[in-house]
């Protein structure tokens, strides 16, 4: 056990080597908690709400609790799934995996201490949800000390099983899946499983869903469900149990399916060494070894010339679609806003009625509500704040090559603004097809969103340079613990967000070619200073980028 | 020719990686740079090629000062790192074809060129596979055929034979004393003492940041009034402290 302990230790130790050392992270973090701060407003509010509301719908019948066992279910299935890809990359692609194979380790020992990174995940998500569901609810109920002493056990410990049994499904799967030899593929697979499965789960939830009767509607629905519900538990039986240990009217009933619900996660975490000890070497060995397939080269057709710029531009977006993680964040991840509104737009039945309504709308509010939620599209996109990070310590190839540092910055930005035209052509087809934007409005968009794109990656690629991540052993951390894409993000969103705002207000902006033509100089004249500023940096900065 | 002139470089803190180094490695030698862990060589050879910031003196790769025109340096010379850990999403070919871009090879020769140096090395075969599922020497060799491709007059290696099969280590060797017979530089960092014996015709000690020797392996024999190996003059110079 004081090995296990050694080994949770050291790898904690090398997880947070940075952290509070570096004063440019601190000040990140006290940045964007402040911007965070309305979002986590609403966020609870909106928990609030839904809470206090069924609580008072259902307190009269008895079944108060299933609010509990469903926001647990819910959490614990968005756990399950979302854990997938980060247990998949801790346990078995993490590059430091083949310094700890060499060293007298039980695998049970290396599963453990690898549990670290995805873990942290879990409990920030759960944090998030969990906490203030039994912290409303507490409220709402009037829970006292028990109830809080539950509760406080019920967050360190509800985590877990989901955790464990996402880890066993990986470890069973990966004992008998051949890896060695598709080990891109698997990482890939396994990251779009996991992000279907959430727009499925949001799909089948907003299918059933009927916004305007919330409460009552939900309360219906759970008395003719209720049998369904808890025979959902069984695929997570800590819900059941914890569900009520957390109603705490008779003391000692309360206490008894504590210790039932401590006791299952034991059994959990016994399940979990056993497993451990007896899939983790079989799936993890031979994780190293590259498949090597014997195949002429047809050097003939293979031998082009190019630019430099496109050259680097083309390696850039060559990088980005073969390497799985890199393919998720930046390629699949910014399509899943469009695909995701795509989607309700198709099951939403008020589809022909929105289409109506736009007729009645003045041009330029549709062409300024269109340019803004694009930007937000483009500005969640990853590809431009990770295009200094990417490159991770082998940072320096960049330096020792006869190339511009002009032109390394173009290229970067130009794979950036190639991956994002993606997500302008689905919207593209979105807002053309399916909601009939008329025609010259989607023109003026598709000019200014162009621009705007050209601009989000500017910021973007500005923020990467002056505090990137170069350090990471695994290709996933590129984008973990970052606060770059959500400061581009915020900058974007804060800057433009108050011009269209103006513009909307203003009564002497009513045409659209007037609304275009401000917002296009505004665009012109950031990218101009934006972009000026950037070579400037890359100029001082370019040298020092390995030493940040 | 290669100049160091009062080259200095500090990292955070007073300690200096690299103290007033003063060096020449002239033209048609191989130059072997030696030293022990952490006595400065990987700093000098980022500093050299551009990686690291200098930050006193400076550093001309043929006339070309690697601070003030780093381009015009940059083409004069192909480095090999020690790590060949890199590029590894690409195939074998497309990373030739990045390197014959980067340095405008014609198309013409480029395909000959590659053809003949991937076979020299064994590694024709899987130019088509990405370079992430080739073996540390295979990453290796692929990386030295791109600074062969390019053909610069100053070649500098960062333990360029580690990992690499006795065939291809002899190839290389006969391909470093074939660049200096043309009248070109070959500037090598390595730990492999009889490797320098064979192979140098100058050599350089560093530790602890500063120049210990420089000159011919006769010359150092005679200073140190010795007629025992390099491994162990390399041991009386590094602990003369």
């Amino acid at each position: 056990m004081n090995k296990t302990l050694l080994l949770f230790k050291t790898m904690v130790k090398m997880h947070f080597s940075m952290v509070g050392k570096d004063e440019k992270f601190k000040f990140n973090v006290f940045i964007i908690s402040i911007a965070l701060i309305p979002i986590g407003i609403m966020w609870m509010f909106l928990l609030n709400t839904i809470i206090s509301s069924l609580y008072l719908v259902l307190e009269p019948t008895g079944h108060e609790s299933i609010i509990i066992a469903t926001g647990l279910v819910l959490t614990g299935i968005l756990l399950l799934f979302t854990s997938i890809p980060s247990i998949l990359s801790s346990f078995y692609f993490a590059e430091d995996i083949e310094d700890y194979l060499a060293m007298p380790f039980h695998p049970y020992q290396l599963v453990i201490g690898k549990s670290l990174a995805p873990l942290l995940t879990i409990y920030g998500l759960s944090a998030v949800i969990i906490v203030p569901i039994l912290f409303f609810y507490g409220l709402a109920s009037g829970g006292g000390i028990l109830f809080a002493l539950n509760g406080f056990l019920t967050f360190i410990f509800f985590p877990l099983i989901p955790f464990i049994l996402s880890s066993l499904m990986v470890m069973v799967l990966m004992r008998y899946a051949n890896i060695s030899k598709n080990k891109d593929r698997t990482k890939l697979v396994a990251g779009m499983f996991s992000l279907f499965l959430i727009v499925g789960f949001n799909v089948i939830i907003r299918l059933n869903q009927d916004t305007e009767q919330l409460s009552q509607g939900f309360a219906t629905w759970v008395e003719q469900q209720d049998q369904l519900l808890w025979n959902f538990t069984k695929f997570l039986p800590n819900v059941y149990a914890a569900t009520n240990a957390l109603e705490v009217e008779v003391w000692w009933h309360s206490i008894l399916f504590l210790i039932l619900f401590l006791l299952i996660t034991v059994i959990a975490m016994a399940l979990f060494i056993v497993f451990g000890q007896r899939f983790y070497y079989q799936g993890v060995l031979g994780i190293a070894g590259g498949g090597k397939g014997k195949k002429v080269a047809n050097i003939e057709t293979r031998t082009s010339s190019r630019s430099i710029l496109w050259s680097y531009t083309i390696k850039e977006l060559k990088t980005i679609i073969r390497t799985p993680a890199f393919f998720m964040n930046c390629v699949i991840n910014s399509l899943f806003a469009p695909f995701f509104i795509f989607i309700m737009m198709f099951i939403d039945e008020n589809i022909g009625a929105m289409a109506d309504t736009l007729q009645s709308i003045a041009p330029k509010s549709i062409l300024l509500a269109m340019f803004l939620f694009s930007l937000f599209v483009l500005g969640t996109n990853a590809t431009a704040t990770s295009s200094i990070s990417r490159e991770g310590t082998n940072w320096f190839t960049n330096l020792y090559m006869p190339i511009q540092p002009k032109t390394i910055l173009y290229g970067k930005l130009l794979a950036a603004w190639i991956v994002e035209f993606v997500s302008i052509v689905l919207l593209l087809i979105l807002f053309g097809f399916v909601i009939n934007v008329p025609i010259i409005v989607l023109l003026l968009w598709l000019i200014l969103v162009i621009g705007g794109s050209w601009i989000s990656n500017l910021i973007g690629v500005y923020i990467d340079i002056y505090n990137p991540k170069l350090n990471w052993n695994d290709e996933q951390q590129v984008f973990k613990s970052r606060f770059a894409p959500l400061l581009s993000l915020l900058i974007l969103f804060f800057g433009f967000g108050t011009l269209v705002l103006s513009l909307w207000f203003l009564p002497f902006v009513t045409n659209v070619w007037i609304t275009f033509l401000i917002l296009s100089i505004v665009i012109g004249a950031s990218i101009y200073f934006t972009q000026r500023k950037l070579i400037q940096t890359v100029h001082n900065q370019f040298m020092y980028i390995m030493e940040k | 020719m290669i100049q160091f002139q009062n080259v200095t470089k500090s990292y955070s803190g007073d300690k200096k990686a690299v103290d007033q180094l003063n060096l020449t490695i002239p033209d048609g030698k191989i130059f072997g740079f030696l030293g022990p862990n952490g006595a400065g060589k990987s700093t000098t050879i980022k500093m050299l090629t551009g990686i690291l910031p200098i930050d006193e003196g400076t550093i001309t790769i043929n006339s070309f000062d690697i601070s003030k025109h780093p381009l015009e340096a940059k083409k004069t010379f192909g480095y090999v790192p020690d790590s060949p850990n890199m590029f590894l999403r690409l195939k074998g070919i497309e990373y030739l074809n990045f390197i014959g871009d980067v340095y405008d090879i014609p198309t013409d020769q480029r395909k000959e060129k590659i053809e003949y140096l991937t076979k020299e090395f064994g590694i024709y075969e899987v130019l088509n596979d990405a370079i992430q599922t080739y073996s540390h020497g295979m990453r290796q060799k692929v990386i030295v055929s791109g600074v062969l491709l390019h053909d610069p007059d100053v070649w500098i290696l960062d333990e360029p034979l580690t990992g690499l099969d006795p065939k291809s280590s002899y190839k290389l060797k006969e391909m470093m004393r074939e660049h200096a017979r043309k009248g070109k530089t070959v500037f090598f960092s390595t730990h492999v003492l009889e490797v320098v014996e064979q192979l140098c015709d100058q050599v350089a000690i560093i530790n602890n940041g500063k120049l210990e020797f420089t000159g011919q392996m006769d010359d150092m024999r005679e200073k140190f009034n010795t007629e025992g190996s390099l491994e162990q003059l390399f041991l009386e110079l590094t602990n003369h402290e």
